[in-house]
């Protein structure tokens, strides 16, 4: 088993999926949410399984992914590390390699982008310099990757020649003959005592059983660091200076970056508001765009199995009935409308991640969102949720502090998805065109509106619920880089679409058949579904809507998708569900609409409970009941707030 | 003399000296923010904070405020 550790930002995803083809399997490490990629190596000489840790600055990282990356070294099993870096700023892999060549000796540098690298650095230097092997590759040029898989084949042991200064070593070589046996080099050890990791400690004795809290450990420990002294910077110092030193002898110049033109105009005064909002716009125009004809045609194959069946069946039984109608229908009905603006969406979006302009549009927002007490990478997470809400919910890992990861998580669904969008363009059209004879411009304005809200929620949940969580905010800002197209799509599919698209079918199927039942039952008479609007309509009058739109809304929990349609079927008191489009006003007002009321819909649509599988998402990212009920409150309350005072403004 | 990065305009660059205890103290200096010979700010957000600094080849955004534990000779 050969695990894959690295630097954010040094191409690592790339080079896993060269190296194994794409096979990838998903897992999880040690009960934490942060998931491990692995996958066999693709090679003819030798077997070997892949793992992709989460990208890290340093050994001592806080936040989960870092946290189990740094616990996968320390106590996972495997044969081999592959320290991934950039060869354009070898410095950080080089200190993080020596760093990590402290707790085992097999270990490989591949330094990345040397097709980029302007002088490169000397591999081969680098190796006889440090004692660790390194191997120059362009992953995504696929250069040296023959070199890679010959070295990994050979997997040769490193002979570090890195010392630290001599303080550092007494102290070290004071400690070793006190430590107990250990699966872990003593070296190794004592470095972890003297650095006063007491995580690492605690999870030493979870792990393996090795307690280092005997008493004249602690002793003696505490006579070698004298008090007000850094032992970790000391050694942090140490191992840069030292990597400094070999790649000034491997003839690397460090390129130092400059204020580019690129980020002149990203970032610029003038510039940078204006092209974000053009991006954005772009990314849900083109969504809407190009999703529309593949969706009716998922729409209509979906229609087509379904007539089919049910002529295959006919005459249909009751519980024929209601797999085909109810259940098929509904499931299809929402993988026809998710599917393809998720995939549009993201795969846009994806790009944008992959170009460099994603942190630049969190360093850009930040000032707004640090008013709130969040951070700037929020606005990332509100982008995925326009997207969907459960890839917004789980995009929130990339917040390494847990109160502004909280707060973004509660408040996600704030943000409307794709899944909303059309109904909010579809009445804004209907009732708010303004003359333009579309809803683009009200449903604008709504947006706006929904990122303010979001912020205020921001600020209350940040200032009383989470109030002691710490928080921090550093970014760092990779170069721009031309984002792989091919890849990108792949990724976009395995990573965000899929799940979320099963997982909304998975509950699309029970409520299909719940509402198949409902609308159907009793036979004579009103229908139970009819009965239900009848006795939620009181409530949904007191917050200017009525009982149709809130039993859509019930019923709209697997997806939102189907809501409006649902109030549609509500009003024509049929038993499926209608086909959208047409003229919408008509058959709104008929059902006793007015501005009034398709302006609390447009609000209740915004701020309602999330959807199933975003509540899923929420649950499975945290564990925490507490924020499950809080990401239904905070919405529901401000949704329930508002529509009571929009019904009741004089405007 | 002795000043913090928050005080270098954009261009400006210094030698970091020390980093202040604070509650980003330890990523910062993983990150490398002693360790680099020198630091330069880059440039700022449209809105002036946070701003962004150069070590070595990698950038790194940092509010004004956090970037004040780093002390530098200017």
């Amino acid at each position: 088993m050969i695990v894959l550790a690295g630097n954010p930002n040094v191409g690592k995803s790339t080079l896993f999926n060269r190296l194994t083809g794409l096979r990838v399997h998903t897992g999880n490490w040690a009960g934490k949410t942060v998931s491990l990629n692995s996958a066999p190596i693709r090679s003819k000489r030798f077997r070997a399984t892949l793992i992709d840790l989460p990208g890290i600055s340093d050994l001592t990282g806080e936040g989960d992914e870092e946290e189990v990356a740094r616990d996968f070294l320390a106590f996972g099993t495997y044969d081999q590390i592959l320290v991934v870096g950039d060869a354009n700023d070898p410095l950080p892999s080089l200190a993080l390699a020596l760093a990590i060549s402290e707790s085992t000796e097999r270990l490989i540098l591949a330094l990345n982008f040397s097709d980029e690298a302007d002088p490169c650095p000397d591999a081969a230097l680098i190796r006889e310099l440090t004692g660790i092997p390194a191997v120059l590759i362009s992953a995504r040029r696929k250069r040296g990757l023959d070199r890679l898989l010959a070295l990994l084949e050979e997997n040769p042991a490193a002979a570090p020649r890195f010392v630290f200064p001599e303080s550092v070593e007494e102290r070290i070589s004071a400690l070793l003959p006190l430590l107990p046996a250990s699966p872990l080099p003593p070296r190794y050890l004592a470095l972890r005592l003297l650095d006063n990791d007491g995580p690492f400690l605690e999870r030493l004795t979870e792990k393996t059983g090795v307690d280092l809290s005997s008493p004249a450990l602690y002793r003696e420990v505490t006579r070698l660091l004298p008090p007000g002294g850094d032992f970790r910077e000391e050694t942090v110092r140490a191992r840069y200076a030292f990597s400094e030193e070999v790649l000034k002898r491997a003839a690397s110049q460090e390129k130092s970056p400059r204020y580019s033109a690129l980020d002149r105009l990203f970032c610029g005064r003038f510039t940078a508001y204006p092209l974000m909002a053009i991006a954005l716009l772009f990314l849900l125009f083109l969504t809407a765009a190009a999703s529309n004809l593949p969706s009716k045609l998922l729409d209509s194959a979906f229609s087509g199995i379904e007539t089919w069946l049910t002529a295959v069946f006919s005459p249909l039984s009751m519980t024929e009935e209601l797999l085909i109608t109810g259940v098929l229908g509904l499931v299809g009905r929402v993988i026809a409308v998710m599917l393809p603006p998720m995939v549009i969406f993201f795969s846009l979006f994806s790009l944008l991640e992959d170009s460099g302009y994603l942190a630049r549009i969190a360093f850009n927002l930040d000032s707004f969102f640090s008013a709130a007490g969040s951070c700037g990478k929020q606005g990332l997470t509100m982008c995925m949720g326009l997207g969907c809400n459960v890839v917004g919910v789980s995009g929130c890992r990339i917040i390494s502090s847990p109160r502004e990861r909280a707060a973004c998580i509660v408040t996600n669904a704030m943000t409307p998805c794709n899944g909303r969008f059309p109904a909010l363009l579809a009445v804004s059209g209907a009732f708010f065109a303004f003359g333009s004879g579309n809803g683009a411009l009200f449903t604008g304005i709504l947006l706006l509106g929904s990122g303010v809200a979001v912020l205020f929620a921001t600020r209350f949940l940040t200032a009383c619920v989470f109030k002691g969580l710490p928080s921090r905010f550093l970014l760092p800002l990779p170069r721009y880089r031309k984002p792989e197209i091919a890849k990108t799509l792949w990724r976009t599919m395995t990573e965000k679409v899929l799940s979320s698209l099963l997982r909304a079918a998975a509950v699309a199927a029970p409520a299909g058949a719940i509402l198949y039942l409902l609308s159907h039952f009793p036979a004579e008479g009103p229908s139970l579904y009819a009965r239900l609007t009848a006795l939620l309509d009181p409530v949904g009058r007191f917050f200017g809507m009525d009982g149709v739109i809130l039993a859509a809304f019930l019923f709209g929990f697997p997806a939102g998708e189907i809501v409006l349609p649902l109030v549609l079927a509500g009003y024509a008191g049929a038993s499926s569900l209608p086909e959208a489009g047409g003229g919408l006003f008509p058959l709104l007002a008929a059902g006793g609409w007015t501005e009034r009321t398709a302006l609390c819909f447009l609000i209740f649509t915004m701020f309602h409970f999330p959807c199933a599988p975003t509540l899923f998402a929420v649950w499975r990212e945290t564990k925490s009941c507490r924020l499950l009920i809080l990401s239904v409150a905070v919405p529901l309350l401000s949704g329930l707030a508002l529509t009571f005072l929009a019904a009741r403004l004089p405007i | 003399m002795l000043s913090d990065l928050s005080r270098l305009l954009p261009g400006e660059s210094g030698e970091p000296a020390e980093i202040m205890p604070s509650p980003l103290r330890r990523k910062l200096l993983e990150l490398g923010f002693l360790s680099h010979p020198r630091i330069t700010a880059l440039f700022a957000a449209p809105t002036g904070d946070p701003v962004a600094y150069a070590l070595g080849g990698t950038v790194v955004a940092l509010r004004k405020k956090d970037a004040r534990w780093v002390r530098i000779r200017v």
